[in-house]
């Protein structure tokens, strides 16, 4: 058992999933034999299980000679609290003081030892700022483990002793401690009207969901499915699909952001975070799925003022799909979408810790909400499994005929696929030494230097595409490569000019190369020259390569966002160059992508002007005309937007949302009666008017965040877009 | 030569028997012989410096004052020499400290930090710079220079500083008037550049004057070319870089003087007075948060070092009380009371504070509470309630104004002012008898009877019998000084009374005294808005027509009638005014809090946007727009006519006390 193992039972502890502690800690008994580490886990887990007695039985293999002894005698006694056995208590204290614990530990378990037996009163305890702050500390920790072991009362009560102790801190931490195992007062408290409204927003908050995705076109629409139309928008950043991911999530209504993926899912998650708009974010996996009941009651959670996240409740599905088992544990999925919150660590990534310590006394509360996760199901693993297997086979036949470099060119291949880069590259390295046959040679070659780059060994890498170029003179796979290797040393315009080439050769001929990717000759090198251009600071270059992408791949659509994205970071006049340029050629599909991706950045005149592009050519839509209200209402043309908003007929999906708008419009414009009728007219849900409440509040949100923006000291502006967008705005 | 040192005064003087007295006692019992150099006093000047046993001599005056003060130093005979002005005067516990000073081998020369008070009397306001003030007798340490003459003595030889302070009383303002120095100064500065056009010390010493004067243009061209001219190790440089940055500010060229600030800065990077400059230049351009920034950093620096010349507090209660301003522009009003309380204690005597704690207790909610922090803050206590009672009365905060009164000991002020204050305190709260009673008692003698004849006649106009007032008016008539007052008052009687039958056969205004005249009626006008008299009201702005009516005018009327809550007629003054040509961001912001009144959400909104897209600086205008938003959603939730009224009662509540919402109309307000 290493090191990693006890790291992920203990935070597994941390995160309270008892249960899957214990499995983990069984199966670690099982292969490495009983440690005090384990030991002290184990006690830690049965206590958190409601199993003290048995809790007990394991602490009680501790020996002294463990350095954390004193802790292991601390929580023994703690498991004598929960059960009222008082002499146990007792004799325990004795053993604590021989344990060798610290004064605090000893006076603090002596104090609640008193008060919770014979309720003993104390007088103020220490005066000594530094003492009252460690015994206070010793405090909370018992307080800790009595609401591990399920005791809220008595935790409670020994809290009580914080108050007598010259540490201001200490009952604000219980409190805190208190809303972690969701013994809080607001959520608990006598529901009275006031305290249920103030608790909650008074705006609708923004949901969005961010997922990162490599590959996982089987899973996808699972996933996304789940959380269509309860999520306000959903981002889903690729890390390098090569299946129809990407288009899949896009189809489904996703943004989806192409994104390098450099060996850090942390980096990749916060990406994810970055893109978001919403108020709230929702971390959802491919393989996993929200539980089809929890619908409603994720709207819910997110309207709570005080809280800034939720741990939710894992499903882990298990064994056949026919009829799974399912494990329980809880992740923190739902948080409060703010810049500071951000994830660590490339591999486990985490957040919580980030959250407390960005914004200490946070509030992290449990929910009952529940994702369902699928990876560990047979069919899930199965599928996994077909890529080993198919190592294993290559493998064989590599010990079978050693000295055969197709062979081995087959098992660097099967490495590849397990992104296992350094074993791969080994293998193909030796397959290439000798002649290389031009058609399996291309495939050979590109597949080595792919692995030398994600190795990281870039400038082996270039020299020895140099060198390979000579005897594929038209492959222009390699010079794509190039130009990836030479981007990620950050020499650009040596890149630029490599994707140029590119384009140049156009796509490599199937014969006689093989294994040659879709694109690197056309689209892919447009896309990927556009990127640079714009790291160089040539937008207008950008926005053209980001344009014949579009067009050489229609249908996809990435390119666009990007080309969006550029004009709305750029100066206005040239933003209106650029779509000039644009307005000349471009389709109106790609049009009504870009009006659309205008309307969601807040460039609401680029996306008139394009919509009116559309429709100067005959071409239109309710979508559009959905749209277009949509601009003038933000540029307060309200007369204008309601008859846009009216054209929307009840067919076309947007048209709640329009006639709400149609109704914001009529009111805005101070045309009451014709809003009441209007309002009359669509008949008797009594949320219509909700909406076009909130549709007013959305504009006031809009004004007050902009006032913000230039004066960020205001108070009232600050107080009154924390009361409507819930929580407080940082 | 074991002996111990011997120390010289050195002093130049013409006419000061006013402060000679305080200054010659202050260093007589530390200095061994006193010179005297009389450039033409006709005043007991040289009787009284003898009388401090000083060496007097006659020297001609020719306008050069290092030859005057040359002169001096020619007829000391001490190993020292003490260098001080008349109206400066020796700190008495610095003097003890002051000869021991003189034993060290080491140091030629000594710096003293001069403390200048700046305002009517000696008080808070001052500003500090050092100056050399101490140095050894040797024949090359002579001044150079006519005016604001320097000693040439090398930085690095053995200069020292002991924080030995002098204090100087020649800036007062009285002294500076009564002394003529500025046109004294002027005339040899003329003089100087007329001779030497590229002395930077001169273009300093000139734009110094100018600036004095409030002539900022000339003032800022005289910076500008010392300033490149100057060399930047001169000592006076860091003064010159601010007093060019106040001169731009005043000029309402911020640009230019944060530009000036900010390279100023790198030279010079702990002169806290520069950050407090920038901090007011922000504040001006309504980039708060920056100000906020910059005087905090003030707070932050601690004094700057002794050799800047720095304005008393500008680290402390001037730093602090300017977030407070900065805050009630940001309408933080809680938060800008903290500060005006936190610049209080620091410096109980500092009144700018004070007023701003009392115009805030007019939009906050915790007055009372709050009123008893001022108090106890107060010192001098007779003196400085008189003075919260006067405002609080000026804030039309009557009952509390008449609990301060109440607090007042009887002889602490002149009890005339105090009766008036308590007559216009019942005025305000309509207990009309009472008021007239208390105003009748004041003497025609007192400076406060002319006033109290003004409330008089406003207690009867008011009250059953108006016609009673010509009593008070035909009174007034004989007091010289209230003409105007006189006029409007008794134009207006006639007005209300009716006996004036026909306004055409009055006699018109004056107009060479319009302005006074205008200004009369608004101040009537807004008294008679205030009683809840619009009518009365109506009828005294329809005299301002005669003064010709200016939209400026009509603007203020119609502010002060939204004040009281006279929308109606607000909103007709407001829309006359702008009629009449007015083009004022704060007339549209009234507006436009008066359409939001009226319901009128799209003007309002598009009101608002007008505004922002000329001033984006505009706080008022994002807090009255989306004001008019969030009243739409309460009104799209809450309007008649339709089938769930009444079903979002809770909603509609909690939409009320948002903030922004529950806060007072003055918010909209500039």
């Amino acid at each position: 058992m290493g090191e990693t193992g006890i790291d992920r039972i203990e935070r597994m502890v941390a995160f309270r999933s008892f249960a899957r502690a214990m499995s983990e800690i069984r199966l670690a008994e099982a292969s490495d034999g009983v440690s005090p580490e384990l030991a002290y886990l184990q006690g830690m887990s049965l206590l958190g299980l409601g199993r003290e007695d048995e809790a007990r039985v394991a602490l009680e293999r501790i020996g002294p000679g463990w350095r954390r002894y004193p802790e292991a005698v601390s929580l023994l006694l703690v498991c004598a609290w929960i059960s009222d056995d008082w002499p146990a208590s007792g004799a325990i204290l004795e053993k604590l003081a021989l344990a060798g614990a610290d004064k605090y530990r000893l006076s603090a378990a002596r104090h609640i030892h008193r008060l919770l037996m014979e309720g003993g009163g104390f007088g103020t305890i220490s005066h000594d700022p530094e003492d009252s702050r460690n015994y206070g500390q010793a405090i909370l920790e018992f307080v800790e483990w009595l609401l591990v072991g399920g005791k809220p009362d008595k935790a409670r009560k020994t809290a009580k002793l914080l108050a007598l102790v010259n540490w201001s801190d200490g009952l604000a931490q219980a409190e805190a401690l208190y809303t972690a195992f969701e013994i809080n007062d607001i959520s608990g408290g006598d529901g009275s009207a006031g305290t249920a409204l103030t608790g909650r927003c008074l705006l609708r908050p923004r949901l969005s969901l961010c997922m990162i995705v490599k590959d996982e076109e089987q899973d996808l629409k699972r996933s996304l499915g789940s959380i269509g139309g309860v999520a306000d928008e959903m981002v889903v950043v690729d890390t390098g699909s090569t299946d129809a991911t990407a288009d899949l999530a896009r189809r489904l209504g996703a943004r989806v952001i192409g994104h390098v993926w450099k060996e850090d899912f942390a980096e990749a998650r916060n990406r994810s975070l970055e893109e978001s708009l919403g108020d709230w974010a929702l971390v959802l996996d491919a393989d996993e799925e929200l539980h089809p009941d929890d619908r409603e009651l994720l709207r819910e959670l997110i309207r709570d003022r005080n809280a800034e996240g939720y741990l939710v409740r894992m499903l882990n599905l298990v064994g056949g799909s026919s009829a799974p088992d399912v494990e329980n544990g809880i992740s923190l999925r739902l948080f409060r979408l703010r810049p500071e919150y951000r994830f660590t660590g490339a591999l486990h990534e985490q957040i919580a810790e980030n959250i407390i310590k960005a914004r200490p006394g946070a509030i992290l509360a449990k929910s009952a909400l529940r994702i369902v996760h699928h990876g560990y199901t047979d069919e899930a693993i199965t599928a996994k499994n077909k890529k080993h297997r198919n190592l294993k086979i290559a493998q064989a036949e590599v010990e079978k005929y050693p000295d055969d470099r197709f062979r081995r060119f087959n098992l660097g291949i099967e490495f590849m696929r397990l992104e296992n880069w350094a074993e791969a590259c080994e293998h193909l390295a030796a397959a290439r030494e000798g002649p290389l046959g031009t058609y399996w040679g291309s495939k050979m070659v590109k597949a080595h230097n792919l692995c030398l780059i994600h190795l990281n060994q870039i400038n082996r890498a270039l020299l020895q595409i140099s060198s390979d170029l000579l005897t594929f003179p038209q492959l222009t796979d390699l010079v794509y490569l190039k130009g990836v290797g030479l981007q990620m040393l950050g020499r650009w315009s040596e890149a630029a000019d490599e994707f140029r080439r590119c384009l140049e050769m156009g796509p490599a001929p199937v014969p006689p190369y093989a294994g040659v990717e879709e694109g690197l000759g056309g689209h892919k090198a447009h896309y990927a020259l556009g990127q640079v251009l714009e790291t160089l600071g040539d937008r207008t270059g950008a926005a053209e390569s980001y344009l014949k992408a579009a067009r050489a791949h229609s249908g996809w659509l990435l390119p666009v966002e990007c080309l969006a994205k550029l004009i709305l970071r750029s100066e206005p006049a040239e933003a209106d160059e650029m779509l000039e340029k644009l307005f000349g050629s471009a389709q109106p599909d790609e049009l009504a992508l870009l009006a659309e991706l205008f309307c969601a950045g807040r460039a609401y005149e680029l996306g008139l002007k394009s919509i009116g592009r559309i429709m100067e050519n005959g071409q239109g839509g309710d979508r559009l005309n959905y749209l277009k209200g949509l601009c003038l209402l933000k540029l307060t043309d309200y007369r204008a937007a309601c008859q846009e908003f009216l054209k929307v007929p009840p067919t076309s999906p947007d048209y709640r949302n329009a006639a709400v708008r149609a109704c914001f419009c009529l009111w805005a414009d101070d045309r009451f009666e014709e809003a009441g009728a209007f309002l009359k007219s669509l008949g008797t849900e009594r949320a219509l008017q909700a909406d076009v409440a909130e549709v007013f509040l959305q504009e006031a949100v809009e004004v007050l965040e902009e006032g913000l923006r230039r004066f960020p000291d205001s108070e009232i502006l600050i107080n009154t877009l924390g009361r409507l967008k819930g929580g407080t705005v940082a | 030569m074991n002996a111990s040192p011997k120390l010289s005064l050195c002093m130049i003087v013409r006419d000061e028997e006013e402060f000679l007295g305080r200054c010659l006692a202050s260093v007589r019992a530390v200095v061994d012989e006193i010179i005297v150099v009389d450039t033409g006093s006709a005043d007991r000047t040289a009787e009284i410096a003898r009388s401090y046993g000083a060496r007097v001599f006659n020297f001609t005056w020719r306008d050069d004052f290092a030859a005057a003060r040359n002169f001096s130093l020619d007829r000391a005979t001490g190993d020292w020499i003490l260098y001080l002005d008349a109206d400066e005067e020796l700190v008495l516990e610095d003097a003890a400290r002051l000869r021991p000073l003189l034993d060290d081998p080491n140091v030629n020369a000594y710096l003293f930090q001069t403390i200048s008070f700046t305002g009517d009397t000696p008080g808070p306001a001052r500003v500090s710079c050092v100056h050399l003030r101490l140095f050894r007798n040797r024949p090359e340490h002579r001044y150079v220079g006519a005016i604001h003459e320097r000693l040439p003595i090398d930085p690095h030889s053995g200069l020292a500083y002991r924080n030995l302070r002098i204090l100087h009383y020649g800036y007062l303002t009285g002294v500076v008037r009564s002394k003529g120095k500025i046109a004294r100064n002027l005339k040899i500065l003329r003089h100087l550049a007329a001779r030497d056009p590229d002395d930077p010390f001169t273009l300093y010493n000139l734009g110094t004057e100018y600036l004095r004067q409030g002539h900022n243009r000339q003032a800022a061209r005289a910076f500008a070319r010392a300033q490149k001219l100057i060399d930047a190790a001169s000592g006076w440089a860091p003064e010159l870089a601010k007093k060019y940055a106040i001169c731009l500010m005043e000029l309402g060229d911020y640009t230019g003087a944060l530009d000036q600030l900010n390279k100023s800065l790198e030279v010079y990077p702990d002169y806290a007075d520069l950050v407090f400059l920038q901090g007011c230049c922000r504040h001006r351009q309504k980039l708060y948060s920056s100000a906020l920034a910059a005087f905090g950093r003030c707070c932050e620096m601690g004094s700057p070092p002794i050799f800047y010349p720095s304005d008393d507090g500008v680290t402390t209660y001037q730093a602090v009380f300017c977030q407070g301003l900065v805050h009630q522009d940001l309408k933080n009003y809680n938060r800008a009371v903290e500060y005006y309380l936190q610049a209080l204690k620091m410096k109980p005597d500092y009144r700018p504070p004070l007023l701003c704690l009392v115009q805030a207790l007019t939009v906050g909610e915790n007055d009372r509470e709050l009123l008893t922090v001022i108090s106890e803050r107060l010192e001098c206590p007779a003196d400085a309630r008189f003075f919260l009672a006067t405002h609080l009365a000026a804030a039309r905060r009557y009952t509390l104004a008449q609990e301060q009164i109440g607090l007042i000991g009887e002889k602490a002020v002149p009890p005339a002012e105090l009766s008036l204050l308590r007559g216009i305190c019942l005025l305000g709260i309509k207990r009309l008898r009472e008021a007239a009673e208390i105003l009748m008692l004041i003497s025609p003698d007192s400076p406060a009877y002319p006033r109290a004849l003004l409330h008089l006649c406003l207690c009867d106009w008011l009250g059953p019998a108006p016609r009673e007032a010509s009593v008070w008016l035909r009174r007034l008539g004989r007091v010289p000084g209230w003409r105007v007052e006189s006029e409007v008052y008794g134009r207006f009687h006639r007005l209300v009374t009716g006996t004036g039958r026909d306004t055409g056969r009055e006699a018109a205004f004056s107009p060479v005294r319009a302005k006074r005249h205008i200004s009369r009626i608004l101040d009537l006008t807004g008294k008679l808005f205030e009683l809840d008299r619009p009518d009365l009201a109506r009828l005294a702005v329809s005299m301002a027509g005669e003064c010709g009516e200016r939209p400026e005018s009509l603007a203020q009327v119609g502010r002060m009638a939204a004040d009281f809550g006279y929308f109606f007629e607000a909103e007709e003054f407001l829309r006359k005014a702008r009629m009449g040509g007015l083009r004022d961001v704060a007339v549209e912001l009234e507006l436009a809090a008066l359409r939001i009144k009226s319901g009128q959400l799209r003007s309002a909104g598009r009101s608002y946007r007008e505004i922002l897209e000329a001033h984006p600086q505009s706080l008022e205008s994002y807090l009255g727009w989306a004001r008019a938003f969030i009243e739409g959603a309460v009104k799209a939730l809450d309007a008649g006519g339709n089938k769930f009224r009444g079903m979002w009662t809770r909603e509609v509540q909690a939409l009320r006390s948002l903030p922004l919402m529950a806060a007072p109309d003055r918010l909209l307000r500039p």
